[in-house]
C-alpha cells in the first residue's frame, strides 16, 4: 500500500506503541494529535489513565491494607477521569472565546494525553509509596510524600499542555491554560474531596467507601477560615459515635 | 522614501488570515450565547427549587448589554477613534458569541460544583464565577475586536466594561440572594 | 443532592446521548457506546464532529471506499493514511473558505488600498504611501495564495473523480488494475502537497521573506 505519511507512520490504534510514544517522544505525539486520528488516541489515553491511577490507588490503599486497596483503586481513576471529563472542554471554550482557532477534538486529546503522562509518572512512583509503607513512614509523612509526587506529575502534565499551545501561538492561549487550570483545580478538588478517603491510617478500624457528605470543599475551607477567626456555627464539634 | 526597509521583517505586515476564524459570527455561537445564561439560571433554579432564575438570568445578561451598548458607541465615537457603526455592532455580536462559547465550557464544572455542594451559597458562588469569567473573556474579546488606537478610547471601553459588569453583577447578586433566602 | 444521585444523573445523560447517537448512526461500535456512556463530555463532541465532515473530505473518503471494493484495493493507502489525507484536505478547504472571507472584507480590497496609496502620494505623504503599497503587495500575496488553494483543490477534485471512474473500469477489466497505481500515487502526492501550502501560508503570516521568495521561485 502506498501513501503512508511521515507524521503518522504506523497506525495510531489503541496500542502500547502510543503509550510508549507518549513517554519517549511527546513532540511526535503532539504532531500525531494535530494530524488527525484523535479518537484512537483518546481511547488509549483514557484506558491508560484508568489503569495507571488504579495502580496508584491500590498502592496508596495498601498503606492501610485490606479493603482500602480496592476502594482507592476504584476511586482514584474516577477522580481523574471525572475531573478531566468536566474540565477539559474549558480549554477549547476559553481559547475560542478569545479568538483561538477551535479544535475541540485535538484539545481533548491533548489534555487527556497530558493527564495520561502524569498518571504514568505517578504509576512509576508506586515503588516509592510501597517503600514508605515498608519503612513505616508516619501518616503525615506519607501524606506529604504523596502530595509531592502528585505535584510533580501534575506539573509534568501541565508542561506538556503549555508546550503544545505555545508552539501554536494562537491568541489567548495563556488565558486558556490559566482557565483550564482554575477549572481543573476547582472541580478536581471538589471531586476528590467528595470521594475521600484514599490514604488511611493503618490503625483505622472501619473504612467507608466514601465519607458522609458534610459539605463541599469550598464550604469546608470557608468554615475553617471562619473558625480560625473565632466564628463558629455550632457549640462544639461532634464526638465519634454522636 | 520608505521609513521601513523592504528587507526588514516589518516590511510585510502580519497577515491575519487565521484571525478570520476568530471574527466570524455564526448561528452556533449566538445560540450558545442564548442558551448559556439559561443553563446557569437552570443550575440555580434546580438548587433552590424555583423557576425564576431560569428566565431572569438571560434577561439580566441581554437586558443590561442592550441597555448599555448605545452608550459605548456614543462614547468611543466621541473620542474620534470609533470604527463604523456596523463594525461596532459586529464586534458586540462577536463578543456575545465569545461569551456563549466560554460559558459552554464552564457550565458543566459549575453544575457539578453546585450540585455536589450542600449550601446554596456555594451554588451562587459557582454560578457567579462562571458568568463572571465568561463575561470577562467577552469584554476582552470586545476590546480586541474594536481595535481602538487611542488611550482615550481604551479608557472608555474599560469604564463601559466596569459599569456593565457592575450593573449586571449587582442585578444577578440581588436575584441570587432573593431566591436563596 | 448526593454524589450517588449526581453519578446516576451523569450516567443517565450519557445513556440518553448514546441512544441518540445510535439512532442517528454515529455510534459505530460497543467501544463508542461505552465511551459515550462513561465519558460523554469528551466523547460526544468527537462522535458528533465525525458527522460534520467537509464535502471534499467526504468525497475523498467515499472515493477511496468505493475503490476499496474493486481490484484497485491493493494500491490504495491504508485506512489510517486515508484519514490523515482526508483531514489534510478538510484543512485546506477550511483555509480556502477563510481566505475567501478575508478577501471579501472591504478593508482588504487591493484596489481601494492602491487608490489610497496614490492619494497619499499626491498629498506628499511618502512614508504612509509606501506602507500602503506594502499592504497592496500583501493583499496580492493573499490573492495568489487563495488561487493556489483553489487550483490545488480543483486538481484533487478531478483526480478523485478520475479515481472513481478508474475503479469502475478496473471492476470491468481487472487486468488493467496495475496501471492505476500512478493515479493513486498522484492523488496522494497532491493531497500531501497541501502541506507545503500550509507552510507557505504560515511563512506569509509570520512575515518570513526568505521563505516567501524561495516559495515563489519554486511555484
Amino acid at each position: 500500500m502506498i501513501g503512508t505519511l511521515d507524521v503518522s507512520s504506523g497506525p495510531a490504534r489503541v496500542s502500547l506503541g502510543t503509550i510508549d510514544l507518549l513517554l519517549r517522544d511527546r513532540d511526535i505525539m503532539l504532531a500525531r494529535i494535530r494530524s488527525g486520528n484523535v479518537a484512537a488516541i483518546l481511547r488509549t489515553m483514557i484506558a491508560t489513565i484508568a489503569v495507571s491511577m488504579a495502580i496508584v490507588g491500590a498502592a496508596l490503599g495498601s498503606y492501610r491494607g485490606d479493603e482500602q486497596i480496592l476502594y482507592a483503586a476504584i476511586k482514584l481513576p474516577l477522580v481523574l477521569l471525572g475531573t478531566a471529563a468536566l474540565s477539559a472542554p474549558a480549554l477549547t471554550a476559553i481559547g475560542a472565546a478569545l479568538g483561538r482557532r477551535s479544535r475541540l477534538s485535538s484539545d481533548l486529546a491533548l489534555v487527556m494525553s497530558a493527564l495520561a503522562f502524569g498518571a504514568l509518572l505517578l504509576a512509576a512512583c508506586t515503588p516509592l509509596i510501597m517503600l514508605g509503607r515498608a519503612i513505616e513512614l508516619s501518616y503525615h509523612q506519607m501524606i506529604l510524600a504523596t502530595v509531592v509526587m502528585f505535584a510533580i506529575a501534575g506539573l509534568a502534565a501541565l508542561k506538556m499542555i503549555v508546550h503544545a499551545l505555545s508552539i501554536e501561538q494562537g491568541p489567548g492561549w495563556r488565558s486558556a491554560i490559566v482557565g483550564l487550570c482554575t477549572v481543573f483545580v476547582l472541580v478536581g478538588g471538589q471531586l476528590s474531596w467528595a470521594l475521600r478517603p484514599y490514604l488511611v491510617r493503618p490503625r483505622t478500624p472501619d473504612v467507608p467507601f466514601v465519607r458522609e457528605v458534610e459539605g463541599s470543599l469550598f464550604e469546608s475551607v470557608t468554615g475553617a477560615l471562619q473558625s480560625a477567626r473565632g466564628i463558629y456555627s455550632r457549640d462544639s464539634a461532634p464526638l465519634p459515635g454522636d | 522614501m520608505s521609513l521601513v526597509s523592504e528587507a526588514s521583517p516589518m516590511a510585510v505586515p502580519r497577515v491575519p488570515v487565521a484571525a478570520v476564524e476568530a471574527t466570524r459570527v455564526t448561528p452556533r455561537t449566538l445560540a450558545l450565547a442564548a442558551i448559556g445564561p439559561v443553563a446557569i439560571g437552570g443550575i440555580l433554579a434546580v438548587k433552590v427549587g424555583a423557576l425564576g432564575p431560569l428566565a431572569a438570568t438571560p434577561a439580566i445578561v441581554f437586558g443590561v448589554v442592550a441597555a448599555t451598548s448605545p452608550a459605548l458607541y456614543i462614547a468611543i465615537a466621541a473620542t474620534g477613534d470609533a470604527p463604523p457603526l456596523a463594525a461596532v455592532v459586529r464586534a458586540l455580536a462577536v463578543a456575545l458569541g465569545a461569551f456563549g462559547l466560554a460559558l459552554a465550557g464552564l457550565v458543566l464544572p459549575a453544575a457539578f460544583l453546585s450540585l455536589s455542594s450542600v449550601a446554596a451559597f456555594t451554588t451562587v458562588v459557582a454560578c457567579s464565577c462562571a458568568l463572571g469569567g465568561a463575561a470577562a473573556l467577552a469584554m476582552r474579546r470586545l476590546s480586541s475586536e474594536l481595535a481602538t488606537r487611542t488611550f482615550a478610547a481604551s479608557v472608555v471601553i474599560f469604564v463601559w466594561a466596569v459599569a456593565t459588569f457592575g450593573v449586571a453583577g449587582r442585578l444577578w447578586w440581588n436575584l441570587a440572594s432573593e431566591v436563596v433566602s | 443532592m448526593t454524589l450517588g444521585n449526581i453519578g446516576i444523573g451523569y450516567v443517565a445523560v450519557g445513556a440518553a446521548i448514546t441512544l441518540v447517537a445510535t439512532a442517528i448512526g454515529r455510534c459505530r461500535s460497543t467501544g463508542d457506546a461505552l465511551m459515550l456512556l462513561g465519558m460523554w463530555p469528551l466523547w460526544a463532541p468527537l462522535t458528533l464532529a465525525r458527522a460534520d465532515t467537509d464535502h471534499r473530505e467526504q468525497e475523498l473518503l467515499g472515493a477511496l471506499a468505493r475503490a476499496q471494493a474493486s481490484p484497485l484495493a491493493s494500491v490504495l493507502p491504508d485506512a489510517e493514511s486515508a484519514r490523515v489525507l482526508a483531514t489534510q484536505l478538510r484543512e485546506a478547504s477550511v483555509r480556502l473558505v477563510d481566505l475567501d472571507a478575508v478577501l471579501a472584507r472591504p478593508d482588504f480590497d487591493p484596489a481601494a488600498a492602491e487608490a489610497r496609496a496614490t492619494e497619499l502620494m499626491a498629498r506628499g505623504a511618502v512614508a504612509a504611501a509606501a506602507t500602503t503599497r506594502l499592504r497592496v503587495r500583501t493583499l496580492g500575496q493573499l490573492r495568489t495564495l487563495r488561487e493556489r488553494y483553489r487550483r490545488e483543490l480543483d486538481e484533487v477534485h478531478e483526480l478523485i473523480a478520475q479515481l472513481v471512474t478508474q475503479a469502475e473500469l478496473v471492476r470491468l477489466q481487472p487486468a488493467i488494475a496495475h496501471t492505476s497505481g500512478e493515479l493513486v500515487r498522484e492523488l496522494v502526492t497532491r493531497v500531501e502537497g497541501l502541506g507545503d501550502l500550509f507552510a507557505y501560508q504560515s511563512a506569509l503570516e509570520s512575515g518570513d521573506l526568505e521563505y516567501e521568495t524561495a516559495a515563489s521561485r519554486s511555484s
